[in-house]
């Protein structure tokens, strides 16, 4: 590796290390980073100078929330968009106000009703699995060291496609935004966003649905302290004590969780994020990666439920990932033939993961 | 895929401004992503005001489409550094006349200046400090070689936080002239 040249910052600055370095929330090293792309940038350092005018960061957090202008249109185009509008609204506004769909609306909603949460029972049970449950081989385990060899070929895959001037790019949902703590929840909202404009929140670099996708304000969430986890001594009694509680906002939440799944404690993990789902059942985030944990502890029942609930949730940030998942852990409960159709329907797919799914079609 | 480390290469402006050209409109919005924030705080350098920067940022990338089509643009960066320098100009000068435009497309220190730095052997640089004057030595070495900040610099310099960064622009321009002399030069 070449050597880095003092003159030379050493990555790209990012958005947020800049608002971090206008905010004052910097040690003096990484000031230094930030410093030395101002030297060498004439436009961010015009551009830091009005950043520390009074308001400029609040409006820049508006303005970064603001997706871009769509081309500007001739009059002529305007008034044929708004006669469409009109066209538009009239046959929705008819086809609402017939009485056949209100019906049909009740019965939509019936479908999308979230999943009841869980019994005392079931806490139990899940308690007594998780204790028993026996880890898969390291090789067979999610994460970076399943994931890297196949990212290089992904990668060369996505560049040869990029080559054809009019194919399709794929939209890099990699946008980070802070979490705004209001202390309530109402529950999950109904989400009319489209996947490529879904906002996204990095976290151990480890993919989430912000919780502003999920909820109409950001929840608190109920932890259960590590001191309750040691007082007992088997899960029974474990699951039936009262629990000493603290809240905390979701981001903070997952934070402890994530950071438990990259330090290899599976179990925990999926201790933490089953409490979540005791308490939000149909968060995605806490589907997905219970799945994932539940899948390198053995328990395939369990991965099944969840990653199949995560693949076909309405938020299909990790529908690639889940479809994925669920197969093998379908392989895992089921065997080969069960999954074989999952997997083909992987590989057709053409998305990250249908390299692996050609070469578990090959081997199999 | 679910890690952030996986994610692949993103493409680069240029790239972003052919693609932008052929009317692929999501190439908008990751050049949007990359600049609506900065072009937002060259505008408010100069209108002082957070609503008309953001629509100045908006009127901007809604006419981005066309202005690509219309002019050659080889460095996308500092033309849209210009071109937005520009448009803030011409709204001041609605209010006073006198404010001239900037034509002038400043370069990246990148294409020379910084190259020469970066690739200049210790001895060389050492020796082409010792040439500078006191000032731009003691900033040079305390915010490149030892990688202090502005404020650390500043503290142990004496000098205030603009002093340095007037010595550190001078003195990066005299190194690469000395650097760049031959070696048979004194």
């Amino acid at each position: 590796m070449a050597p880095v040249s003092p003159f030379s910052p050493r990555s790209p600055l990012p958005q947020e290390q800049l608002r971090r370095y206008l905010a004052g929330e910097l040690d003096a090293a990484a000031q230094h980073q930030v410093e030395l792309h101002l030297e060498q940038d004439p436009l961010l350092r015009e551009a830091v100078e009005g950043m520390r005018l009074p308001g400029s960061l609040a409006a820049m957090e508006q303005l970064h929330n603001t997706p871009p202008p769509a081309k500007s249109m001739s009059s002529g185009m305007k008034i044929g968009v708004v006669a469409a509008a009109a066209v538009i609204i009239g046959a929705v506004w008819w086809y609402a106000s017939r009485p056949e769909v209100g019906v049909a609306q009740q019965a939509s909603n019936a479908s999308t009703e979230v999943a009841p949460a869980v019994s005392k029972e079931q806490r139990a049970a899940f308690a007594e699995e998780v204790t028993r449950a026996k880890a898969l081989p390291k090789e067979m385990r999610t994460g970076a060291a399943s994931e890297e060899p196949f990212v290089a070929a992904v990668h060369a895959k996505r560049a040869k496609k990029l080559d054809r001037t009019k194919e399709e790019v794929v939209p890099i949902e990699t946008r980070t935004t802070p979490i705004e703590r209001t202390g309530t929840d109402d529950g999950p909202r109904t989400l009319d966003r489209s996947p490529s404009h879904r906002q996204l929140l990095f976290l151990h670099d480890l993919k989430l649905v912000d919780p502003s996708e999920l909820y109409p304000a950001n929840p608190l969430l109920s932890v259960r302290t590590g001191s309750v986890e040691a007082r007992f001594s088997d899960a029974e009694a474990r699951a039936n004590a009262p629990s000493e509680e603290r809240t905390i906002g979701y981001a903070d939440f997952m934070n402890e969780a994530l950071g438990r799944f990259v330090a290899g404690d599976r179990q925990a993990c999926l201790e933490q994020l089953f409490y979540l789902m005791d308490q939000h059942p149909d968060d995605v985030n806490a589907l997905f990666y219970g799945g994932l944990c539940a899948y390198e502890l053995g328990l395939h029942q369990r991965a099944m439920a969840y990653l199949e609930r995560a693949n076909t949730h309405r938020i299909d940030t990790f529908k690639e990932e889940s479809e994925w998942y669920h197969a093998m852990a379908v392989e895992k409960a089921q065997g080969i033939d069960a999954a074989r159709p999952l997997v083909m329907k992987v590989a057709q797919r053409g998305g990250f993961y249908a390299i692996r799914a050609d070469e578990w079609l090959s081997a199999r | 895929m679910f890690l952030r480390s996986s994610t692949p290469e993103p493409l680069s402006d240029e790239d972003l401004v052919l693609r932008l050209k052929t009317g692929h409109q999501a190439s908008l919005a990751a050049l949007w992503d990359r600049y609506a924030h900065l072009l937002f705080g060259v505008a408010m350098k100069y209108l002082r005001d957070t609503e008309r920067a953001k629509d100045l940022v908006t009127e901007v990338f809604g006419a981005l489409p066309d202005l690509l089509v219309k002019h050659e643009v080889r460095t996308f960066r500092p033309w849209l550094h210009t071109l937005a320098r520009n448009r803030c100009l011409m709204i001041l000068r609605k209010h006073d006349p006198n404010v001239r435009m900037d034509e002038h497309v400043q370069p990246q220190l990148d294409d020379t200046e910084e190259a020469v730095l970066r690739e200049a052997d210790l001895q060389r640089l050492e020796a082409a400090l010792e040439q500078l004057n006191e000032g731009q030595r003691a900033c040079i070495r305390s915010f490149y070689l030892e990688q202090l900040s502005y404020e650390r610099t500043a503290e142990r310099t004496g000098f205030s936080v603009e002093q340095v960064r007037s010595h550190l622009q001078n003195g990066r321009r005299n190194l690469r002239l000395l650097l760049q002399r031959p070696l048979s030069s004194p």
